[in-house]
This record gives structure tokens, sequence and C-alpha cells, in this order.
């Protein structure tokens, strides 16, 4: 979901380099988005994702380019404008999405909302400070603001989401790879995909430092997506389903008052899945990540809505997307905790990711979703499970990793800190 | 600068070059100046309190103006004071943060001291990177991008795993702590925040100036950094010691060679562990129970192995003892470090005035830290073992959860 971003601003600026080569241009289907009878349909579907790009602009540029002789000088620039206003357009819509306006669809409830009777649930940022499971003040001199430390039994119960998390998806007989979180331009580049510098949404690396290319990834979607540029599949390895934790860190900030506390944070732990499909299984591969999703977090007993995402909701990439809001009970709010999206061809015609069919390469689709994103599924939990008596009962599913734990009690082995009075 | 002949012996040990008689110099010279300013005041103080009972009793004439007059001169003496005397403040402080901390008397001088070795090591001529390719574990790219795939990957989780649980078995706290930490806790550690080879320093993406001595820098949850960062400037009562935590998290530093290696990646899952005490001797406690455990961890695994003690010349300047966890490398042809605990004393904590109480006084807590597992320098030495890899029995999803059934 977050490439989205990335894929938004790709080649706006592009490095000097890259433009020497006419093979780095993404094989964006020309047949479908040049074709005047398509004209209406594509302007249509920009409308209604709300999404960027101009099809006139596009049309202009298409009758220009294929007027150039190809050994006239103007033929590249005309080449790589063409494909700069090419690479706004928004990915096609489902067909069953395009008839959504503007709220998203609810697929279904899961699990009934928790009654508090008398009682009045807490926030997480009440509980963690009354049980003593989390420190988030006075660290903006130390290690930046809206940074959070977790403490004993909350850490320990991160550990057990991952593990549970990991688990599971390993019985699907996902596989499991490591990515790195640091990732060089060269690999998002590698086959034209650029970063603006200015984007405060993204961290980089300092530039003098350690030179101009490396950025902190904002989910391992984006390292997945970098193992996979230029590979090809052999149609019987299909689907490739992978998984990956990892660090995902995001610059953005929010002043809303529902997003206070842990609620959206500069940095988190992440289990992600990545999928690679066939084009005629890619649907039914959004419905197996979707399941996937529900079966992990229903056993964790909160309320939550599956929501099939209406088109301005999508972003550039995302053919069809569902959402998985979480009720939590003492933000009195639902909080989105998942999203899961069938790429189509968007990604792979940009990484050139193909397989082969018939002893022909075509592109295949991709697919993300999340596994587990510990930040809010901690809210939801804690907030779900609060107990009036002043502990947190651990749904029995994750007990298991967690030493069988039946709750989580006041936490009485860290002690508190006492910030130091300096005289001056 | 009482204990000098005591600094110099432990400066040539550590085979630093330090001019002490340049920090002695600039640190008489500010104390002078303090004194001087400091008597200043007082004669102020006294002329003050003169001139108020004057005033008081409406005295006046020749006295009274003599000592208007000298007030004036002594304000305009303190005044003229401040400059020089912060300046040179700056200066002998700074130069007086280079001295490293003093050595354990564990430390030995020239060689490393081996204390403890398991089993035999390797006799092959394995490359890890080569074996991580052949058996599509490892897609390298270079030390600063790099994949761990199926087992491999899995031995990233189950290591950390397996350390975590017999850590919390030995009444060891769990944390999980923030990526980055400011400039001033990484040279309040003894770093040097401004080397980009010794951190990662962040872009410095907001509207405001940059100050390039309040950056953020990306360390990692499994650093040193994160434990101080939550201590730093707090006060802590004298009974919550001994303190024993640990997180399990990343660990980033830039890639000190050139040479492509596991052993040099700048990203690194870890298991970093923190206790910290009231005094040396409780100190030296932790580090003998705390040496028990890692021969506990690793003996398990059934890898060949040893401890040492290493020698004062290689040890950082915020280190008074360090022991390494060192298993042989066949393609490096000698031992590595794959994890170590180091002593730092008081010496941190009074830098970044991590306290405590006792009897109404001020304290600084000993400090024992250290990076016991470090991911991708395990598994490279593993990889390089006579027998086949075979992901440890112990790290095995079978052993995430306490129910087998599952």
């Amino acid at each position: 979901m977050f490439l989205r971003l990335f894929f938004k601003i790709r080649f706006i600026r592009k490095p000097p380099m890259v433009r020497k080569f006419s093979t780095c241009f993404p094989d964006i289907d020309i047949d479908y988005y040049c074709d005047v009878k398509n004209m209406l349909e594509i302007k249509r579907n920009i409308q209604d994702r709300k999404g960027i790009g101009d099809i006139n602009k596009v049309q202009e540029m298409y009758s220009l380019y294929k007027d150039t002789q190809i050994g006239d000088l103007s033929h590249l620039s005309i080449k790589e404008n063409l494909y700069k206003e090419l690479a706004k357009l928004p990915n096609k819509t489902h067909p069953m999405v395009k008839g959504y306006t503007e709220t998203p669809q609810v697929v279904h409830e899961i699990n009934k909302k928790k009654d508090f009777g008398p009682h009045n649930p807490l926030e997480f940022s009440e509980i963690t400070q009354h049980l003593n499971l989390m420190r988030t003040d006075k660290l903006g001199y130390t290690c930046g603001n809206k940074s959070y430390y977790y403490l004993g039994e909350l850490a320990e119960l991160e550990e057990a989401l991952i593990k549970y998390t990991v688990f599971s998806l390993l019985k699907r007989k996902f596989q499991l790879v490591s990515v790195p979180d640091i990732l060089s331009s060269n690999v998002l580049q590698s086959c034209g995909m650029t970063i603006n510098n200015d984007r405060t949404q993204i961290y980089s690396l300092d530039p003098v430092h350690h030179g101009p290319d490396l950025y902190l990834s904002g989910t391992a979607e984006m390292s997945l997506a970098g193992l996979l540029t230029n590979t090809v599949h052999s149609e019987k390895d299909l689907p490739l389903k992978l998984a990956a934790v990892s660090r995902c860190y995001r610059a953005e900030t929010s002043n809303l008052v529902d997003e206070r506390g842990t609620y959206r944070v500069h940095q988190f732990t992440k289990v992600e899945m990545f999928a690679v499909s066939t084009p005629q299984n890619s649907d039914e591969m959004l419905e197996y990540l979707r399941e996937t999703q529900e079966e992990l977090f229903s056993p964790l007993d909160f309320h939550m809505k599956v929501l099939d995402m209406p088109p301005h909701e999508l972003g550039a990439p995302a053919y069809r997307k569902y959402d998985i809001e979480a009720w939590m009970p003492g933000r009195n709010n639902y909080g989105e905790i998942s999203s899961c999206s069938n790429c189509t061809d968007y990604q792979s015609r940009r990484l050139n990711i193909k397989y082969v069919n018939e002893n022909k390469l075509k592109y295949v689709h991709t697919l993300n979703g999340t596994a587990c994103a510990i930040p809010r599924m901690l809210i939801a939990l804690l907030e779900t499970h609060q107990d009036p008596k002043g502990k947190i009962n651990i749904p029995s599913v994750l007990q298991p990793f967690i030493n069988s734990k039946k709750f989580i009690v006041k936490n009485s082995n860290v002690p508190k800190l006492k910030l130091m009075k300096l005289k001056k | 600068m009482k204990d000098k002949d005591l600094i110099k012996a432990e400066l040539k040990k550590r085979q630093l070059e330090i001019d002490l008689n340049k920090i002695e110099n600039l640190w008489s010279a500010y104390e002078e100046l303090k004194t001087r300013k400091l008597e200043y005041e007082n004669k102020k103080e006294k002329i003050s309190k003169e001139l108020s009972v004057m005033i008081k009793n409406k005295q006046e004439g020749n006295h009274f103006e003599k000592l208007k007059i000298q007030i004036n001169l002594l304000k305009d003496n303190i005044k003229k004071l401040k400059e020089p005397l912060w300046s040179i403040e700056e200066l002998a402080i700074l130069e007086a943060l280079k001295l490293p901390n003093k050595l354990h008397n564990l430390t030995p001088e020239l060689y490393d001291q081996i204390i403890f070795e398991h089993g035999v090591k390797p006799n092959n001529n394995k490359d890890h990177l080569k074996v991580g390719k052949e058996k599509n574990l490892i897609h390298f790219i270079k030390n600063e991008n790099y994949y761990l795939k199926d087992d491999a990957a899995l031995f990233e989780l189950g290591a950390k795993f397996y350390f975590s649980q017999i850590l919390k078995n030995n009444s060891y706290i769990q944390f999980s702590n923030p990526d980055f930490a400011k400039s001033l806790v990484i040279e309040g550690c003894g770093g040097d925040h401004t080397n980009s080879d010794s951190t990662f320093i962040l872009h410095h993406n907001e509207d405001t100036k940059v100050n390039a001595d309040s950056r953020l820098h990306l360390t990692g949850g499994g650093s040193l950094y994160s434990f101080f960062a939550y201590h730093a400037k707090n006060v802590l009562y004298d009974k919550v010691f001994p303190l024993k935590y640990f997180s399990m998290g990343r660990q980033y530093s830039p890639s000190p060679v050139k040479e492509d290696s596991l052993y040099h990646v700048s990203q690194s899952s870890v298991i970093q562990i923190f206790n910290a005490t009231r005094n040396e001797a409780e100190l030296n406690d932790v580090l003998h129970s705390n040496i028990d455990l890692i021969k506990k961890l690793y003996t398990q695994l059934g890898y060949h192995y040893r401890l040492s003690f290493v020698a004062a010349d290689r040890l950082n300047m915020w280190e008074s003892l360090r022991l390494a966890i060192e298993m042989y490398s066949s393609s490096q042809k000698c031992y590595v470090e794959v994890g170590n605990i180091s002593m730092s004393e008081d010496f941190i904590s009074k830098r970044l005035m991590f306290t405590y109480t006792e009897d109404k006084q001020y304290k600084f807590p000993f400090v024992l830290s250290g990076t016991i597992l470090n991911v991708p320098k395990l598994l490279a030495c593993i990889l390089e073992q006579d027998d086949e890899f075979v992901l440890p029995e112990q790290f095995g999803i079978d052993n995430w959860c306490t129910v087998s059934t599952m």
C-alpha cells in the first residue's frame, strides 16, 4: 500500500544516469492506454479514483511520438515525456469496485463488540500507564519525538504476536524472507523507480555523509519487490507466497486527536505477506490473502469489519483493496489494522517480473497484505481484553507463544524513572 | 588528574596517543579562571552587603563612592571573564571527554586471554556466501543490502526467540526499544556523533537549521544507545538494583570494510543485554553470572566457540573490560567475535546523567551491557562448519511455542 506513494511520484525527477538508457522505460501497456477507443474508460477511471494523470496529454504525446523518426534527435526526449505521463496513470479498477461510491463496502463483520457493562474502557495509553508497560514521555531529547519503549510483558506480547503470525504463515506454506530495512535507490531504480528526496514521508540517510541513495524502508513490500525485480518464474512455481518480518519507518506525522499516542508512529515492526500469481489467478489470490488475514485476526477476539475499498481509496497501483478495521473500545473508534491489495501488472511491468506461459514471457500479477502491524494490533488487543481489575486477558491462541501466560499484570520489574532536575 | 601516572600507564596499555599535558594545562587554566571569577564574586558580594548597610543607615561620603566604583569595576571584570571562561571550559571539557574509561583488573595487557573453550574448531575451506548461494539461503547484493531466505530467515527469528526465552528464564526483563538516538546519546556513549563511519546519520528533513550536535542517528533497538537513551538524565532509587534488561531488535552501523561478507553487514538482528548495579563489586558478580549464562546458551547449540577477555589495546574507549564470544571462521581463517559483553562501569552513566539516590546523595550506576547474539555473524560461522548446514533444533518453529500440538 505504501508503494503507491513511490509509484505516484516516479519519473517526476529522473537521475541523469537513468535518462540515458531507454531500456529503463517501464513496459506500460501502450496498446491499451494509447488506443483512442479506451480514452473514455481511462478518463472515467482517473476521475473515479481521484487520481492524477491526463489521458488527453498522453494521446497528444503519443501521436507526436508516432510521427517522430527514431533517428530524430528529439525522439528520445519525446518518448521520455510520453512515459512520464503514462507512468502517472492509475491501475485499472476491478469491475465490482467501479460501482462503489464514496464509502467502502462492508464485506462482513467479525466477532461482537465486547460488552464492558458499567465500566468505561480505557485507552491504550492509560492502560499501559496504569500497568507500567510502556514509556513515551520525555524522549524527544534522546531518541526523537513519538518514540516509545514497550516494557516487560508488553514486549513479550509483541514477540508472541510475531511468533504466532509467522508460525501460522509457515503452516500455510509461505516462504520466509529476511529483508534489508535500508534500501539503496539502485534497488528501486533498477527499473527506473525514483524517489523524491524532498518527500518528508520517507526517511533517508544524510546524503552528504552516506551517499545520495539510501532510504529507510516504509514496508517490507518494497524490499520484497526489490528482491523480485528482473526475475522470470515458471508457471508451475506460481503462486509464490512470501512473508517477511521487518522494521518499517515512516516520517509522516499527524496532528489529529484521533491519531495520538502510538496509533501513528515513526517506526514499528510488521509482518508482511507478498504474493506473485498468474493474471487469471490474482482475484482468487486476493481472496486468499484476505481469508488469511481474517483467520489470523479472528481468534484474537476483537471486533472488526472487513471493507472492500472504493475507487478513490485505492491509490495508483491497486486494482482492488480490502482493509480491515478493528474496534478499539478505549479510543471508541475503528482503526485500520491491515490492508491487502491486488496490484495486477502495475508493479510487475515496472519491476519486470515475468513468468513463462506456453513458451511466452508474460507479466505476473503481484499482491500484498499486512499480516500483523504491531502497534495497532497491541492497541486493539489491550483495549478489548482489559479487565477492570487491572489486568489484561491474553487470547488463548496467543498463550502458547507467551509461556502459557493467561494474562498480563502490572509490571513491577521495571522501576519508574524520575527525570533529574538540574541545578543551574 | 591526581593519578596522572596511572592514567599514563593505562593510556599506554590501550596504545592511545592522548596528550595528558595539554589536558592538564587546559584544565588548570580553566580552574584558574574559575577561581578568579569566584574571588571577584565573593568580593562583590562582600562590598554589596557593606553598601546595603550603608544605604540603610544613610551613610554617604568618600568611602561610599569608593565602594561604588569598586563594585562597578568588579562587575566589569566578571563580565569580561565570562566569555574566555566559557570557551576554555568548553575546550577543557571536550579534551577531558577524550580520556578513556579506566581498565578493569581482568583486562589483559598484550594478548587476549582465553578463559573458556568448547569443542574443536572446524577444518575446511568453506565460505558462508558460497554455501549460502548454493543452498539458496542468502541473496547477497552488498554489505548494506542482503536477504536471508527460507531456513536462513527462520534461523534469524529462531535464534532470537531461543535467546529471548533463556534470558527470560534467567529473570531478564524484555524491552522493545526505538531505533533512533540523538547525537548527545552517541557522544555520551563514547562515540563520535559527527563521524559517519561509526553511526548512520539521518537526513535532516525539517525546515529548521541543521545542528551537527543534534542529529538523529539510526542505531537500532538492539543497540546500547537505545538503553542509555532510556536512562539518560533519570534518577532511580537504590533499592531497584540490579537491573537486568534485554532487547531483541536491529543493530545498524556503517560497514567497516568493502569486502562482501555477513561479518561486515550494516544491518544485524541482535539480542542486547543491559545490566546496572550500584557499585563495582555488584557488577563483578553480574559479570560472572552472565558468563555462566553465555556458556549455557552457546554450549547447548553444540558448535565450537571460545570466550576471551580482550586485550587493552582492542577495547573501545568506554569499555573497561570486554568478554568476546568467538567462533572460528573457515573463510577468514581466524576467530570472529560473534557476540560480547562489556563493562562500562559508571563511565557512560556519568556522561549521560544516569543516576540513583542513596543516602540522599546522587550516585552513578555501574553498567554491563553487550550484544550476546549477532545473527548474521553467528549464521556465517555456522554455515562454515564442517558438517552440512541444518537449522539448529533449538531455533525450529516447534520450539517457538509451549504446546507442541499447535
